[in-house]
């Protein structure tokens, strides 16, 4: 602390460039660093840098994320709501799971549990697989069946002043049941089991520990 | 039914493509697009597939001289033609012109757009080999960079264009 109280006086360039530089004297703190030299001295401040990594993404040499292939690793996709208020019925993963290449379905919205199946916005995520390729996980994707029961929702402001109720307490009436937002977890409707999504006669096409989700 | 569907699969279909000069001879599914082919069994990841529906030009392709978005050429039919990729192009450490011109004016931020938009800037000087200012726009137009490189790929094409103009007239 007492080494701050410590000045010194040091004199700097004032002024615009091109128009007149002058120079002033300032007290600054002893522990004040000493000042850059003079820009024709510097070596990087002010001086055109090449970006380093410039000549391997011109050449389509760098490696990204997606680029990366790992041995046994699998790729991901995530079906998504289509509607942006519903309430998930049915999903029906049984041609999915038995997709040649799939080796995991995570439901994410489970139709049993209100919480998780009401969907809440368009793209809200419904269920993901994983498969050994991404042309397997989007085929398989493709044969999942999702049920909705279209919810009411609000996308305007005159929409919304005219109806004084949330769409939101409507599908808790809907419901009679109340739907209690601070249990609306990411993590439990993510574990997963073979019979939450798929019947008894396509399980055996997965195992139950290819199912299990890392935690 | 779904069963049907899902076990069975459609014939593998040999392909001959010609890429970056040399011959290669592989089999594909039909569904394969040449974007996949590219990137899987032939292992150029230099081409990029981001929209995968030919709306943001990551994946373009030199396809008998003509850009072409590599994700929306099936595999299949690019049996028996010529493709140019982003590792075709450099001639071991010497960059092509248009990929120097990238470096010289930092014309690359996070570089995902960059194969693409090189491609696509290769069929241009190749076409028109002194591209004016509103030549390279058009031919960027399809390109989506996130970062917004466009200025420094303008400042990039509009050097070489310039670079080549006195070239030509010495």
């Amino acid at each position: 602390m007492a080494r701050d109280d410590l000045k010194r006086t040091d004199s700097f360039p004032a002024g615009i460039i091109g128009v007149g530089l002058g120079s002033v004297s300032r007290e600054i703190p002893i522990t004040e660093p000493p000042p850059l030299p003079p820009n024709a001295e510097l070596k990087v401040i002010g001086k055109p840098t090449p970006r380093r990594n410039a000549a391997a993404k011109v050449r389509g040499a760098t490696r990204f994320t997606v680029d990366v292939n790992l041995p046994g690793m699998l790729h991901a996709r995530c079906l998504r709501a289509p509607l942006p208020h519903a309430m998930v019925q049915t999903i029906d993963a049984s041609a999915a799971i038995a997709y040649p290449g799939v080796k995991a379905v995570f439901p994410i919205a489970r139709p049993e549990d209100p919480v998780s199946a009401t969907v809440r916005y368009v793209g809200a995520p419904i269920i993901a697989l994983a498969a050994v390729s991404i042309a397997a996980a989007e085929a398989a994707l493709q044969l999942v069946r999702v049920t909705y029961k279209p919810l009411p929702f609000v996308v305007d402001l005159d929409a919304a002043r005219a109806n004084p109720m949330r769409p939101w307490s409507m599908s808790a009436r809907t419901l009679r049941q109340p739907v209690i937002l601070r249990d609306f977890p990411l993590r439990p409707p993510c574990r997963c089991t073979a019979t939450s999504v798929a019947p008894p006669s396509s399980s055996a096409a997965i195992r139950p520990r290819d199912l299990r989700m890392p935690t | 039914m779904e069963d049907t569907r899902s076990s069975v699969k459609p014939a593998m279909v040999a392909i001959s493509v010609r890429v970056n000069g040399i011959a290669r001879r592989l089999e594909v599914e039909p569904r394969m697009t040449l974007a996949e082919a590219l990137r899987g069994p032939l292992q150029l990841t230099g081409t990029k597939i981001a929209c995968n529906r030919g709306a943001c030009s990551a994946c373009t392709v030199l396809l008998d001289a003509n850009a072409a978005c590599s994700c929306m050429v099936l595999a299949v039919d690019a049996d028996g033609r010529d493709v140019r990729t982003i590792e075709g192009l450099a001639h071991g450490d010497t960059l092509h012109p248009v990929q120097q011109a990238f470096v010289d004016h930092d014309a690359v931020q996070c570089g995902f757009c960059t194969p693409g938009m090189v491609m696509s800037c290769v069929a241009l000087t190749e076409r028109i080999p002194a591209p004016t200012r509103d030549d390279v726009r058009g031919a960027i137009s399809g390109h989506l960079c996130r970062c917004g490189t466009y200025p420094h790929v303008l400042a990039a094409m509009s050097a070489l264009a310039v670079s080549r103009e006195r070239q030509g007239g010495t």
